[in-house]
């Protein structure tokens, strides 16, 4: 019995390493991407507040989601979806999940009012901002209720040995790409048109999510039931990462883009 | 559950062979190397080039070779039962370090190939000696060897109860693993943004100060870090931002070392 739960350990670290939103690599990937495209004011505006970089923050929340003191923020990181598959169910927000919490820190830091914060406050908000707007963007966040998408729970595998489908495609960024830096990722992904930018950060909290849900059907057409990873073609994995970086990068536009709004003179 | 988590945790930390992982002694060594005088500098240069990414585990790659002149012990600080450095021969880091300062100090009297080797080695060993977990302390006993003990994984909730192995010489390279992606340079990025403005106050003293320093911490913490303890999961987030401190302090006492000694 211990060599099976031994075994079962050693198969699963990949996913152990990424075992929060996007795993570690994906988030810091996004804010280091974010963090490029900030305007010089909001960089020096997060970093005065931060006193690090913006990647250095960007898993803090998964490391003290277990700290009676976050209790209040650690409601899960993702957010539920309507039966029809395709818009937001605002119902279990604000205050529980993370599509809340993007809307209170707007409210509370946006048009000027982080001036009139505590800098902690400002800090707290920030790092829960450059955390949970990425959380939002992985599609296995994206909360299909569970009678209308029972077919959407499903086993898939790593050599034969069942794997977590929630682990996997936290770690999508990082897959197949071991030991990248974030530079390394920015400049090889990061091929964002300034006019495909424009159009990601259009609109609200409400476009973003709903497009969100739109691209995270996807993942579960990409790896269907019963998919071995180990098995993937060269063409499956391509499609995993262009489903994962496409997300990512929407998350880090978006992060940049609320950040430099927040912070705008 | 518990014994999965508890598998996991352990492959999760066995994973790290070193004190900090490479990439983080890579920012030490790079945020240093942009504190050194003009004078340093050039010497650095000349016997390292402009990178120093394959000398911050020279001594370990050595090793990996059976090539090193020293045994592993080289690593530690060896301290009396009243924290003063005690060690006599090589395989110590504080003897090596002096030795190889006084090899560059005196570096026209010896070979290119054994001034590298000295800068190689005091690159490597300001970080080891920085780290808590490179201390052995005479009348500790729990120090002379690795050993692991407990933590908490969460405060609140059903899992409140799970329990995390935790290995002494690996706490410390468990937060560098929170930052994947982290190139060399962004941790010197970082270091730099967060606390150079220490810099003048982590520079002070000798390298004896900054040993015996960082050995009455190691010593602090080994007083109820034991095989036994069970660290609550806020200690061990909170410990992060202690082992950042580390190795800031590690990055400027390097170039500052450097700087006195090259001149």
């Amino acid at each position: 019995m211990n060599r099976r739960l031994l075994l079962l350990a050693l198969a699963t670290l990949f996913v152990a390493n990424s075992a929060m939103a996007w795993g570690g690599f994906g988030h810091g990937a996004i804010a280091y991407v974010a963090e490029q495209h900030l305007t010089p004011e909001a960089k020096e505006k997060c970093r005065y507040y931060l006193k690090h970089t913006l990647p250095y923050y960007a898993s803090w929340m998964d490391h003290w989601r277990g700290i009676a003191k976050y209790k209040s923020v650690n409601n899960p990181h993702s957010f539920k979806v309507m039966p029809d598959g395709y818009n937001i169910d605002w119902g279990g927000t604000p205050e529980g999940r993370v599509l809340g919490h993007y809307v209170n820190a707007m409210k509370e830091l946006g048009n000027g009012n982080y001036k009139n914060l505590p800098d902690s406050v400002v800090r707290q908000r920030l790092i829960n901002m450059v955390h949970y707007l990425p959380d939002l963007h992985c599609p296995v966040h994206v909360g299909f209720p569970k009678k209308e998408f029972a077919h959407y729970r499903y086993n898939i595998y790593r050599k034969g040995k069942k794997i977590k489908y929630h682990g996997f495609w936290d770690g999508s960024p990082g897959f197949t790409r071991k030991n990248w830096t974030f530079e390394r990722y920015a400049a090889e992904v990061d091929k964002v048109t300034p006019k495909q930018a424009k159009r990601w950060v259009k609109g609200d909290i409400d476009v973003w999510g709903r497009d969100i849900i739109k691209q995270a059907h996807r993942c579960y057409q990409i790896t269907p039931a019963e998919t071995d990873v180990a098995n993937l073609t060269e063409e499956q994995k391509a499609e995993v990462l262009r489903l994962a970086d496409e997300q990512a990068l929407k998350a880090a536009y978006r992060l940049a883009h609320t950040l430099n709004k927040i912070f705008a003179e | 559950m518990k014994k999965i988590f508890l598998l996991l945790a352990f492959a999760l930390t066995a994973s790290v062979a070193n004190a900090w992982i490479r990439v983080c002694d890579e920012g030490v060594a790079i945020l240093a190397l942009k504190h050194l005088t003009p004078a340093a500098k050039s010497v650095v240069e000349q016997h390292l080039g402009t990178s120093v990414k394959d000398d911050v585990h020279y001594l370990y790659v050595l090793e990996s070779k059976k090539k090193s002149p020293y045994s592993k012990e080289v690593h530690f600080v060896h301290l009396d039962a009243n924290l003063n450095p005690h060690a006599a021969d090589e395989n110590d880091a504080l003897v090596v370090l002096e030795r190889c300062v006084d090899v560059v100090k005196t570096r026209d009297n010896h070979s290119a190939a054994e001034v590298k080797a000295a800068l190689r080695t005091i690159i490597n060993l300001m970080c080891d000696v920085h780290n808590f977990s490179y201390y052995r302390i005479e009348g500790v006993a729990h120090s002379q060897q690795p050993f692991k003990f407990k933590r908490t994984v969460y405060e609140y909730g059903k899992t409140k109860d799970d329990i995390a192995n935790v290995k002494w010489m690996t706490l410390w390279s468990s937060y560098g693993n929170r930052h994947r992606g982290f190139s060399g340079d962004l941790w010197a990025e970082d270091m730099a943004l967060c606390l150079g403005h220490k810099k003048a106050e982590y520079s002070q003293g000798s390298l004896c100060d900054w040993v015996k320093e960082t050995g009455t911490k190691s010593a602090a913490f080994l007083e109820f870090i034991n095989p036994s303890y069970v660290m609550p999961v806020l200690m061990f987030n909170e410990l992060e931002d202690t082992n950042y401190e580390q190795m800031v302090r590690a990055s400027f006492r390097l170039a500052a070392l450097l700087n006195s000694t090259i001149q």
